[in-house]
């Protein structure tokens, strides 16, 4: 009997590199090494019942991603939810390779919404390889902020940037690079990406290193 | 550079290239050791992209075999494609291994499979990029042993400036082997000369620096003679009595490459005696593994990969004495686990239908069959005698059981060949594709791949001229002019990577410093077709004052010496001549499971047969007397 999960796990390391469909393989047969019973769609080429979040940028780690997956483990001894889920993720942990770990596993209903329709915004920290200073980056954000808004040409098409972007908090440790966290929209017709904010504001974004910490889910997931 | 410093630009540009992940390593069940923990360290390198090197069995057996011992650490390292090699040498970057991002150079051993001849620049391009030093001679103990072996390398003379020590034959055993000595040679610090021939002394290794060619005034070769006593006269190629277990620990790369799946030898050599075929000549004897061996490891494989294909590979699947029951357990497996199962080089009989219909269900992709030639004349020449019936009975059944696409395989250019035999292959395509009209409608697709022959060493063709450019052209436009119809789709091979395997597989030892030159004119990646560098090549070969017609176009006497004739594959050269003049004759010859015809394989490999008793080779105990004196 199939059951979905939604799992929260990292993307880091050389598989920073793999791009979101070798991802999807990478899941696949990381499940069947670790002997998890997959649930396969109907049709004459049945597939496993995956899906994931919006995709990362290649090159860009990944901290807290998100993908829903569907399981058949009634063949499993019965236990608790908890164990089961401990289990799961040990096992899945245990077949994965490197930079790819699950660090969240729950069961949800088999019938919510697509993570991609529940998922509002993301948080991403661009971290300036070369050094600038914080404050810098303060008066440029408020100022980037403060105009109504910002055009852009995204693939030859005119978007404004300004609604795009829905906080911001300048981080700097001393003797650390400074890092700009950066909560944008993530939703299918609002998609806002930290490189164009600091291509629009004059950094060169190959001497900045991004990763995307965490995805924000609405608060009320379930239809019912 | 430190592997740190590599990570670090690495990271700084890896996003300008094209699939960068070819280049970052961090795959599933690639093997990361303590570099203080271990003797010695081998960097296995395959001199062509990611994509293509990944899959190679060879490596994958050789990693899996050399990580197993714990005083050795085994990486990989590939050639990166064109605009990776442009930032790395911009960016003074030398090739590194995937694992410790390592630079190649600081490795104990450098091992490169050469399988075919196309890979000759890049394994230059790939010592290059490595910053060592290209030829054998000016290296020295700084610089990691050079070793390479493969396919290719059963004629090493092209190469063999630039390799130190070539393994001949199957490396599973002989590999250990140079490891041993590498690491007595290491703890002797001993000079590199010492480590040279120690490793010459070992069954089945060339090191092309002892051994010297004498040439004949009209350039034929006189002798390759040892340069002293201590060498062995003829090197002869290692064989496993019985083969091992297939390597379970595959790596399962994080991006897509050419093949993804789990590949399992089910039998090495064939018994045939296809008179083109290398690898038929090459591999003898033929040696199985048992069923239960092979279900065995397949089940281990999928467990450690999570791959949803599987291929059986074998030079003649119908001829695994054990096709049925396996194909039989197959299917329980696949069924279970929704596979892809590809079972390549399947004989053109019902047979073979009947075996892949036992894996219908399973996502079978389609027929491959290769009758090789059409003409009665033909078939004979190369000594594969498929009646047209079977083939058209073959084609009936598959078409009636529901199967859309049949591929088809035949070669042009063979000895003895003219237009009429060309022809006829066109005219029983259409008999094939008038079978599947008639069967499934206009449903029905053929696809005809059309190669040329090229003369290999060590084959009853070694003393045969390759085809004239011309007439390969002729014959070509002839098949796609006949074959210009709905439902058949034909592929050929470019008259000019013909030409260049032409020359390079019967290369002799002057061969090296026109592939030196070639590489220095830009020529790499030649097995690209787009990238094939003709101007360079022959460029090479002019200020070298080689023709490459003196390799491709002229018929070797009869009692000419061959530049691979110091490399004893255990069939008798005089065999093969017999071999050669039955072809002309159009005299057929019985696969040898029907009776030994004293190849000479089974005298040459008599004692270690003799210590493995169980292992059964499909030759006859005692040999007939040799013919063809």
């Amino acid at each position: 009997m199939a059951e979905r999960y939604r799992i929260t796990y990292t993307k880091t390391d050389a598989l920073r590199y793999v791009s979101h469909l070798d991802l999807q393989k990478i899941w696949i047969r990381t499940l069947l090494r670790a002997g998890i019973q997959l649930v396969y769609t109907e049709g004459f080429h049945p597939a496993p019942k995956i899906s994931p979040g919006w995709p990362l940028a290649l090159g860009w780690a990944g901290y807290g991603e998100m993908i829903d997956l569907w399981f058949d483990i009634s063949g499993w001894t019965p236990s608790s939810a908890a164990q089961t889920e401990t289990e799961l993720i040990e096992r899945i942990n245990r077949n994965s390779p490197p930079g790819l770990k699950v660090t969240e596993l729950k069961q949800i209903p088999l019938y919510d919404p697509a993570l991609t329709t529940v998922i509002e915004s993301a948080v991403y920290y661009a971290e300036f390889l070369s050094p600038v200073p914080p404050n810098q980056l303060n008066e440029q954000m408020a100022a980037l902020l403060s105009r109504p808004a910002i055009e852009r040409k995204r693939r030859n098409k005119l978007y404004d940037l300004r609604p795009l972007i829905e906080d911001y908090r300048v981080r700097s440790e001393a003797g650390n690079s400074t890092v700009l966290e950066i909560r944008m929209a993530a939703r299918d017709s609002a998609m806002g990406r930290p490189d164009e904010v600091m291509d629009e504001l004059g950094y060169d974004i190959n001497t900045i290193r991004f990763s995307r910490v965490k995805l924000l889910l609405k608060q009320n997931q379930s239809l019912f | 550079m430190t592997p740190q410093e590599i990570e670090a630009q690495l990271e700084s540009f890896l996003l300008k290239v094209q699939k960068p992940g070819r280049y970052v390593g961090g795959e599933f069940n690639s093997v990361e050791k303590d570099p203080a923990a271990v003797q010695t360290r081998v960097a296995l390198g395959f001199p062509d992209i990611y994509d293509l090197g990944v899959p190679n069995l060879g490596l994958s057996i050789f990693y899996d075999q050399l990580n197993r011992d714990e005083t050795v650490w085994a990486e990989r390292c590939y050639l990166p494609w064109e605009d990776m090699e442009a930032e790395m040498r911009a960016r003074s970057i030398p090739l590194y291994t995937l694992e410790s991002k390592t630079p190649v150079s600081q490795f104990d051993i450098l091992g490169i499979t050469i399988p075919y001849e196309s890979l000759y620049t890049n394994v230059l391009n790939l010592l290059d990029l490595a910053e060592i030093p290209l030829f054998s001679k000016e290296r020295d103990e700084r610089q990691p042993l050079v070793i390479a072996g493969g396919h290719a390398t059963f004629n090493p003379e092209p190469m063999s400036a630039f390799i130190d020590a070539f393994v001949i034959g199957e490396g599973e055993d002989v590999l250990q082997e140079i490891i041993r000595v590498y690491q007595s040679w290491k703890r002797r610090q001993a000079p590199r000369q010492e480590l040279l021939l120690r490793l010459s002394e070992l069954e089945g290794v060339y090191v092309p620096v002892f051994y010297e060619p004498k040439y004949n005034s009209d350039g034929t070769i006189a002798a390759i003679r040892p340069l002293d006593a201590a060498h062995r006269e003829k090197i002869r190629k290692r064989i496993l009595p019985v083969l091992p277990p297939p390597p379970s620990n595959f790596i399962v790369p994080s991006i897509d490459v050419v093949q993804n799946r789990v590949a399992i030898e089910i039998m090495r050599g064939c018994t045939r005696g296809c008179r083109f075929c290398h690898a038929g000549f090459v591999t003898r004897p033929v040696r199985e593994r048992p069923a239960d061996q092979i279900v065995d490891a397949i089940e281990t494989s999928l467990d450690g990969t999570g791959y949803e294909e599987i291929a059986l590979l074998s030079l003649s699947s119908s001829d695994y004495t054990q096709i049925q029951p396996l194909v039989a357990r197959l299917r329980a497996i696949y069924e279970r686990r929704k596979l892809n199962i590809s079972l390549p080089s399947l004989r053109i009989d019902t047979v073979s239908v009947d075996i892949l219909e036992q894996l219908r269900g399973s996502r079978f992709s389609g027929f491959t069959l290769a009758p090789e030639a059409a003409s009665e004349k033909i078939k004979r020449t190369i000594n594969k005698p498929i009646s047209e019936e079977q083939l058209l009975e073959t084609a009936d059944v598959i078409f009636s059981h529901g199967w859309q696409t049949i591929k088809l395989y035949f070669m042009i250019g063979l000895p003895n060949e003219t237009i009429e035999d060309v022809q006829a292959i066109a005219d029983i395509c259409l008999k094939v594709i008038k079978v599947g009209r008639k069967n499934i409608g206009k449903r029905s697709q053929l696809n005809v791949g059309i190669s040329t022959f090229v003369p290999k060493p060590h084959t009853p063709f070694q003393w045969a001229k390759a085809d004239e450019p011309e007439l390969i052209l002729e014959k070509q436009a002839l098949l796609k002019k006949t074959l210009f119809t709905p439902g058949i789709k034909i592929n050929w091979s470019d008259p000019d990577t013909t030409m260049f395997e032409a020359w390079s597989s019967r290369g002799d030892r002057r061969q090296s410093a026109v592939i030196y030159r070639a590489w220095q004119l830009g020529a790499k990646f030649d097995a690209w077709q787009d990238h094939f560098n003709k101007k360079a090549w022959l460029q090479a070969f002019a200020e070298n004052n080689l023709d490459p017609n003196f390799y491709m176009h002229r018929e070797r006497g009869e009692n000419e010496v061959f530049p691979w004739d110091h490399i004893d594959i255990g069939v008798n050269k005089r065999v093969l001549r017999a071999e050669y003049e039955r072809s002309l004759r159009g005299e057929l010859r019985k696969d040898c499971r029907e009776g030994c015809y004293g190849c000479g394989v089974n005298q040459a490999f008599a004692n270690i047969r003799a210590e493995n008793p169980s292992a059964q080779w499909f030759c006859p105990v005692a040999p007939a007397v040799p013919e063809g004196k």
